[in-house]
């Protein structure tokens, strides 16, 4: 009974220590595992592309592949730049990525701060008839809308592009879930010293709610970005066409042919930008996403 | 966070009334859909032309140098008149441009004059979306089909009018590697059918192991009913008559044409590759397989690609019924949502894309066929190569018959059967069988039904 | 929290409220009422009509259009296609998705790297993903010949196989899916309160029991968010379909619900059949959903 107990405590905590760096090296390896496999897989599709976009066509097509080009071939970039106006393509992805985002963002400040905060009768049954658009595929409402258009006269105006698109549930339910979170004694503090809702808003919840802003912004750029059908729709002049139409025209120029060098050169037309652009805001654009359905 | 649990009710009790309110909808019926056209559009483009031009839309497929081609033949007509404008876009693959002609129909507008594919000719015929240009062709400023090859004209022709015009032409190309046919002892491209059955046999090469290194034959995915179509017909076999009265995918030659092909891929004679690797194109010019079935369209990338072997063309084989071939590509439509008034400037500017300078201008360009005799006598300088010769001679057998493509229910029945004979190895005779049964009762389904 | 008072009497006393409210939400609500549910009623009216768009008259069918569609094969082959594609890409990216976050969470040299490229896919161009993946997938020019080579087997022909053309659109939608709930599941892990886990260390937990009766329940109201969101992302799957597979190789191995939705509509010009289709894609979307959410209540645990 008399033996020592500190020294058991020693004892058993070397040993629990020596178990514990026994399995954080085992951890370890198992995550880099894991990280690596992961990267690999995820990241094949980009390291393809890229290689692809390099090729000459002769290595393209060849069997078996090989996973770097013998030599680097960056007149793909131009042949494709001209296969298609890519200029042209690029302005109006830009520009009407760039309106319809703050738009979205601008419509879904609102209204989540209204949900959030203003007292309306039957403010929960709103609330999910914003959401259930969100379920609606596009695919099912282009006539309907195209008709629309045409009777506003937007067919081929950048209206048609922005306008329609600027109302989405996303923004609105990450910014609610966010305003949810906010401590009520600050907007009280503000309704107290007479301010207004709208100053309310502007002054008090958005500036402290600015990175999930650029999250939500970053989110909507993307999908405008990489929207297809609708810019399919309702426009039909090249003039007024985006960037992922172009893409379509350069996979038709390949009619049946395996030009896949050219056709990965424009995909890259079309992924780099938004990569570059998550790449430097990657920080903000992770957390303001997640932190409105975490925090929920 | 009991919200959340809170909203769930929440959200049944919504989707609840969405459903209701959906169903008051039916009372209240929307305004109908047409919508009226013209009036207000296009004013002021006109107001500020104090010239009488008269402004016209063209819509066209065919990217890369042969939709180029288009807007440098637009181009042309503009220069060579100034009582006409036309302005050219480009609207995507076939089905885009269908799309877009619907959705613009659909709201009273869209172009006086566009490319049209073959899928959609009749639908739009019996929508009243097409102009009869019969009057036009027939008429003083006409034009002069008689040395259009086949039955072209025939392909548009409904009711008495004529509602569609081919305008890129092609006609089926089988590809052969010569020396392939040198090595198994073959004298020069299959004559008949049967030969190529046989030819096909003779081209394969396989390894020690059984595994075939070279196939007799690639065929096309995704459209191998297209030079099936010419098989069956110079076979004497038929698909469906043009009203969809009579339709017979189980017609005996279909079934045994498709048993025929079948057994070469069962064989390892044939393959059907996989769309991505340039499918069928890719397996020839790799020296994968020694014949492929196909159109002019990958010609140059064909005789330039091609490593380790001299590529070449020939006209599809006979059959018991001699050659009857299956043409494809598009043509010219004029639209009714042409006003009256533009309709004459309309006719002037197809009676120009027809002309066989234009024609010429566009085989040069894009691949296709100078498909009728003035137009070949106008590419003269094409026609020199011993190549397009040979493929220019198929014409005068084109059949213009798109009766297959133009019923979704006969193309999607007839297109999965083939698909399913070639690749699952599906029994040919069910299998065209139940298509039949499927294509009968969808017909029904269509405008156009019988 | 929400609406306390009577109804009755409170307009007066409310108006400067509501007024701000109706204000705060029009500009959204207008957008929708004109482009989203408009359309859903005038596709509802549709779908008891037959029309092609084209027609300048429709011609009033009934129920006809909806007795159809229950006898239509392609109808049920799209469906049990859909039904595959969005679970399968729900629960395997999830899993997966779930055990990339915990390693993720563990801050080991490089984790930021590992996150970039982890969420990429989820904002590459679909169209454009679907592409590279037709290359990659291919059992000649793809890397992946490369594998089947040195293992001496013949590669699977993806793209034309009827059974796995579907396949090959499902690892495009969990890979695209993959990064974004990981980093969803990433926040939730390291919003964990620490303490928890002391408190359980304390008593002696296992690493197992740990992860068994902390995290993952903790994670639960995540996985319900991205469930659903997934649940209805995938349902509308329909650039990955067109690009790769267009259905094919035998229409409809690899059609799903709203690609065939469109072929309907704007390749055959069924407007008022394709409207019947919508309505029952709305239907049962509305249905899953529910479900869900009774299924949730069993499982997501709301922790404070």
């Amino acid at each position: 009974m008399a033996s020592n107990p500190s020294v058991q405590v020693q004892v058993a905590q070397g040993r629990a220590l020596a178990s514990r760096r026994r399995r954080e090296r085992l951890h370890t390896g198992l995550t880099y595992l894991i990280l690596g496999v992961s990267a690999v897989i995820l990241g094949m599709p980009f390291f393809w592309m890229a290689t692809t976009a390099l090729k000459p066509i002769q290595e393209v097509v060849i069997y078996p592949p090989r996973w770097l080009p013998s030599e680097i071939r960056l007149e793909n970039f131009v042949e494709a730049w001209q296969a298609a106006p890519f200029d042209r393509f690029y302005i109006n992805s830009v520009v009407t990525g760039v309106a319809t985002t703050l738009l979205q963002v601008l419509f879904a400040l609102f209204m989540a701060y209204a949900f959030a905060f203003i007292a309306f009768p039957a403010k929960n049954l709103l609330f999910l008839l914003v959401l259930s658009t969100m379920m609606i595929p596009v695919e099912m409402k282009l006539v309907p809308n195209y008709l629309l258009l045409k009777e506003l006269g937007w067919i081929n105006t950048y209206w048609a592009l922005i306008i329609p698109p600027a109302a989405h549930a996303f923004p609105v339910f990450v910014l609610f879930q966010q305003f949810r979170t906010l401590p009520r004694d600050l907007l009280d503090a503000a309704t107290v010293d007479g301010a207004t809702h709208v100053q309310t808003l502007l002054r008090v919840v958005a500036p402290m709610s600015r990175p999930l802003l650029a999250a939500v912004a970053l989110v909507s750029f993307v999908g405008r970005w990489n929207d297809y059908l609708w810019p399919l729709i309702v426009t039909n002049k090249v003039a007024m066409r985006t960037l992922p139409i172009g893409l379509a025209y350069l996979k038709e120029t390949q009619e049946g042919g395996n030009r896949w060098n050219l056709l990965m050169a424009g995909t890259i037309f079309v992924v780099a930008p938004i990569l570059v652009l998550f790449i430097f805001t990657q920080k903000q654009f992770v957390e303001g996403i997640t932190r409105g359905a975490v925090k929920g | 966070m009991r919200r959340l649990r809170h909203g769930s009710l929440l959200w049944s009790l919504l989707l609840a009334v969405a459903v209701v309110l959906a169903g008051c909808a039916v009372g209240a019926p929307p305004a109908a859909p047409a919508a009226p056209a013209a009036g207000e559009a296009g004013a002021p483009a006109e107001e500020a032309a104090p010239q009488e031009v008269i402004e016209l839309t063209y819509w066209h497929t065919n990217p890369g140098p042969a939709g180029e081609a288009q807007d440098e033949l637009v181009e042309m007509f503009n220069q060579s008149q100034d009582r006409i404008r036309v302005a050219s876009e480009f609207q995507g693959g076939y089905g885009d441009l269908a799309t877009a002609i619907l959705t613009a129909f659909a709201a009273g507008e869209g172009p006086e004059v566009s490319q049209l594919g073959t899928f959609e000719i009749l639908e739009f015929y019996k929508s009243g979306v097409l102009v009869d240009v019969k009057p036009y062709l027939d008429g003083p400023n006409g034009v002069d089909t008689s040395d259009w090859p086949g039955t072209m004209l025939d392909a548009g022709a409904f009711d008495g009018g004529i509602y569609w015009l081919p305008f890129n032409v092609a006609v089926p190309v089988l590809y052969y590697n010569v020396e392939a046919f040198e090595e198994a002892g073959l004298p020069g491209p299959p004559e008949t059918w049967d030969q190529f059955f046989e030819y096909a046999r003779k081209l394969t090469v396989k390894d020690e192991n059984g595994n075939t290194t070279r196939y007799g034959v690639a065929y096309i995915y995704g459209w191998f009913s297209w030079p099936l179509q010419s098989m069956i017909w110079s076979e004497g076999g038929n698909i469906t008559t043009k009203d969809y009265s009579n339709i017979t995918l189980n017609d005996p030659v279909i079934v045994e044409l498709m048993t025929k092909l079948q057994d070469l891929v069962k064989e390892g004679a044939a393959i059907m590759p996989d769309p991505a690797s340039g499918g069928h194109r890719g397996f020839f010019k790799n020296g994968q397989a020694a014949m492929i079935l196909d159109s002019p369209g990958p010609f140059a990338d064909i005789m330039e690609q091609s490593v380790g072997f001299t590529p070449m063309v020939a006209n599809y084989p006979a059959g018991k019924a001699g050659r009857v071939y299956a043409p494809g590509g598009g043509g010219i439509v004029m639209l009714s949502t042409a006003p009256e008034e533009k309709r004459d400037a309309a006719w002037e500017f197809m009676k120009f894309m027809l002309s066989p300078e234009s024609i010429a201008y566009y085989a040069r360009r894009s691949g296709y066929t100078a498909w009728y005799g003035r137009a070949q006598e106008a590419a003269a300088d094409l026609l020199q190569d011993e190549r397009y010769r040979i493929i220019h001679e198929a014409l005068p057998y084109l059949r213009g018959d798109f009766s297959v493509n133009m019923s979704p229910a006969v193309r999607t029945a007839f297109d999965e059967a083939v698909a399913k004979i070639l690749l699952e190895l599906a029994d040919p005779q069910t299998t065209l069988d139940e298509a039949d049964a499927k294509a009968e009762e969808g017909v029904k389904e269509e405008i156009f039904a019988p | 929290m929400a609406h306390r008072q009577t109804h009755g009497s409170s307009w007066h006393r409310n108006r400067r409220n509501w007024l701000t409210f109706l204000a705060f939400v029009a500009p959204n609500f207008l957008i929708f009422g004109v482009f989203t549910y408009w359309p859903i009623l005038y596709s509802f009216y549709l779908s008891f009509n037959r029309w092609n768009f084209l027609r300048p008259t429709m011609e009033f069918v009934g129920l006809r259009n909806y007795a159809r569609l229950l006898q239509d094969e392609y109808f049920w082959e799209v469906v049990g296609n859909t039904f595959t594609y969005t679970f399968s890409v729900v629960l395997i990216a999830q899993f997966l998705a779930f055990l990339l976050a915990l390693a993720l969470n563990r801050k080991v040299p490089g984790q930021p790297f590992f996150r970039t490229v982890a969420f990429t896919p989820h904002i590459t161009t679909t169209a454009a993903a679907a592409l590279v993946w037709v290359l990659l997938l291919d059992p000649q020019m793809g890397p992946l010949s490369l594998i089947y080579n040195a293992l001496g087997v013949q590669g699977p022909r993806w793209l034309v196989s009827t059974t796995l053309a579907l396949w090959a659109i499902i690892i495009v939608g969990i890979w695209k899916e993959i990064g974004f709930s990981s980093v969803f599941f990433l926040a939730g892990l390291q919003n964990i309160n620490r303490d928890l886990y002391e408190a359980a260390m304390v008593d002696g937990a296992s690493t197992w029991h740990l992860f068994r009766h902390i995290t993952v329940p903790m994670m639960t109201p995540i996985m319900f968010f991205l469930m659903v969101s997934g649940l209805i992302q995938a349902m509308k799957a329909f650039d990955v379909v067109a690009i790769m597979t267009e259905g094919g190789p035998v229409y409809p191995a690899s059609a799903t619900y709203v690609y065939h939705l469109y072929q309907l509509a704007f390749r055959n010009f069924r407007a008022g059949y394709a409207s019947a289709f919508a309505m029952f894609f709305f239907v049962a979307i509305i249905v899953i959903t529910l479900i869900q959410v009774r299924m949730s209540e069993k499982w997501v645990q709301y922790g404070e």
